[in-house]
């Protein structure tokens, strides 16, 4: 008999749960769960939201650390016929209330140790009609909003209603992603899309049900959720941690656990060689690391080889708006150094001039993306999505501008020029500079500020904020660090911040980046 | 020698001065890495902050993350390799 193919974000659960039931799904913080429980605190998880009145399209959001209860989540929302969206625990209360408005989120699923932002983004918000909240126990303080206990849901089997029918072309996922507005813009992915990808990256992955995963990249972040719904997919096994902050935890996990997949970004992989050169730390069992966000430094690659002696190294570059753009085949690694490879199985790519012809070649142009892993749009927000989305050929079809500057040599092999927005890409994170420029105008003394990305080997790009202040007045670095701190996630912290008499403007009087860049750079 | 609530003031002037975090927004039982105080590179800081200020030596299996999850962790593992030494 021919098997059912998977159309549904939710069915890699349903196969690979029937597939292999006593295959251990997730390891999380020593504990091992099987796809059977999995695939059962999922259900009750789903038949849960449905009695709460999630119905098919309604958003629920996720406020969580990376965690059992995170994935968990994510596949009960789906199953319920809802949309989840899974937002960075380090979000502070304004943002995140902007998001769950936004997207006009009916439950929120969080967890204790993240109340106080949570309480506070919760404030007016009345759309939001149920919280659930995991290890609630260890609350200690007064006004915690009503809620109920997470932990109690997904052991709760009483069933008394039925599944939603979701077809491919319903949404699955809001992504929110910095924009150069100031204000997170909701990517839209239906479940069509996301399992397109997830076997596009499956495929050049060359994944198998064999393989471990080791996540320490947030699961808000596209890279982070596509490690888990990949996980899922093949039937594999994923080790959840919270973060990088603390490696030598993440080494030893490695040790006893022995992942066979790493997923990072150029800050991990710095701090990792920087422990090699100590201790010569070495990792056999991984057999693939894969990179993006930033861009992988030819200088990395020889000591990467040495940590990972086994591994085949993924350099890959994407964008939210598609997931992922391109990737190169480990084998060209050496022969193909700054390159990014080419589009990810089943797409294609482009490079257009500004007036839409397309260049020889060898030659700059702007990035154009074709396929079914190219997003809805952004939610909410129609002109947005105008800009990013054009007309194609067919009628109907979209092809995603990236409004990144690329160029494509005669075999088609891709390579990273810059950027033409403001937006600014810094460990792996998308920064606006309107909202940290916002932060900082509101410090007293403040007259101006200009915020922007200059060249990082590590970061990417690293953030530097220009000051101007009312009658010249001396102004304390740390202090706008620290305001920025308290209302922004930490990677929008401005490393430098420099303070100029006068800041330089174009003729139309509007504060020239490109003069500060140069300032900056000599 | 260092009494314990010097160590304390030590390190927390340490995290004041690397991290983004303000005064009132920490207290010597904030999880500086579980929170996002601190990050990879901030841990590397503390390493070397701590071996060269207390002259003191960790070990690769005392880089547990009780012994360095907040100031006051840090302070009582400072303490104890003092005192060992």
């Amino acid at each position: 008999m021919i098997s059912r193919p998977q159309r549904l974000l939710g069915e890699a659960l349903e196969f690979s749960f029937r597939n292999h039931p006593l295959k251990t799904a997730a390891i999380y913080k020593g504990k091992e769960y099987s796809y059977t429980i999995l695939n059962e605190s999922v259900e009750n998880l789903a038949f849960h939201l449905i009695n709460a009145g999630i119905r098919k399209g309604d958003r629920v959001a996720i406020f969580m650390n990376n965690s059992w209860q995170c994935i968990v989540s994510i596949y009960g929302i789906t199953l319920a016929g809802g949309v989840f969206l899974v937002v960075n625990p380090q979000t502070k209360a304004n943002k995140l209330n902007y998001i769950l408005n936004d997207c006009g989120a009916k439950v929120v699923i969080s967890e204790g140790i993240l109340i106080n932002e949570l309480s506070l983004a919760l404030e007016g918000l009345e759309e939001v009609q149920e919280l659930n909240l995991s290890e609630a126990s260890q609350l200690n303080r007064d006004n915690v909003p009503e809620y109920i206990d997470f932990e109690e849901i997904i052991l709760n089997k009483e069933h008394k209603t039925y599944l939603p029918k979701i077809i491919p072309n319903d949404l699955a996922a809001l992504i929110y992603t910095s924009g150069s507005t100031g204000f997170p813009k909701g990517v839209m992915m239906t479940h069509q899309s996301m399992v397109f990808t997830s076997w596009s990256l499956i495929e050049y992955l060359r994944l198998t049900e064999d393989e471990r995963i080791m996540l320490v990249i947030p699961l808000a972040f596209d890279y982070g959720l596509y490690q888990l719904i990949m996980a899922i997919t093949i039937g594999g096994t994923l080790i959840i941690e919270h973060s990088f902050n603390f490696p030598p935890t993440i080494f030893r996990q490695i040790e006893q656990l022995k992942p066979t997949v790493f997923p990072g970004v150029p800050s991990i992989y710095a701090m990792m060689i920087a422990t090699h050169k100590k201790n010569g730390i070495k990792f056999d069992c991984i057999k693939k690391i894969t990179n993006t966000a930033a861009a992988l430094p030819a200088e990395f690659i020889t000591d990467l080889k040495n940590i990972f002696p086994n591994a085949l190294i993924f350099k890959m570059y994407g964008l939210t708006e598609c997931k992922r753009v391109c990737y190169l085949e480990p084998e060209l690694l050496d022969l193909k150094i700054n390159s990014v490879g080419k589009a990810i199985p089943g797409t294609e790519v482009f490079l257009l001039s500004e007036d839409g012809k397309p260049v020889l070649p060898g030659e700059t142009g702007i990035l154009h993306i074709r396929g079914p892993h190219v997003m809805a749009g952004y939610w909410n927000n129609d002109e947005l999505s105008k800009e990013m989305l054009k007309p194609a050929k067919i009628p109907g079809e979209k092809i995603l501008c990236a409004h990144d500057l690329f160029k494509m040599d005669e075999e088609g092999f891709l390579y990273f020029q810059g950027r033409n927005d403001d937006i600014i890409k810094t460990r792996g994170e998308k920064v606006s500079p309107i909202e940290v420029e916002n932060i900082i105008y509101k410090i007293d003394g403040i007259k101006e500020v200009a915020v922007l990305g200059i060249p990082d080997i590590i970061l990417g790009e690293s953030i530097v904020a220009f000051v101007t202040t009312h009658d010249q007045t001396k102004i304390d670095d740390k202090e706008i660090q620290r305001n920025c701190m308290a209302h922004l996630e930490a990677f929008m912290v401005p490393q430098k911040i420099v303070l100029l008499q006068e800041m330089p403007k174009s003729s139309n009087g509007k504060i020239d980046k490109k003069e500060l860049k140069r300032i900056i750079l000599s | 020698m260092d009494d314990i609530l010097q160590i304390q003031e030590k390190v927390k002037q340490f995290i004041l001065r690397t991290s983004y975090i303000s005064e009132d927004q920490i207290n010597n039982d904030s999880l500086i890495f579980a929170q996002g105080i601190m990050d990879s590179m901030g841990f590397i800081s503390i390493i070397d902050f701590i071996e060269e200020d207390f002259t003191i030596t960790a070990a690769d299996d005392e880089l547990l993350e009780s012994n360095f999850e907040s100031i006051n962790a840090i302070a009582h593992f400072v303490a104890r390799k003092i005192k060992a030494a």
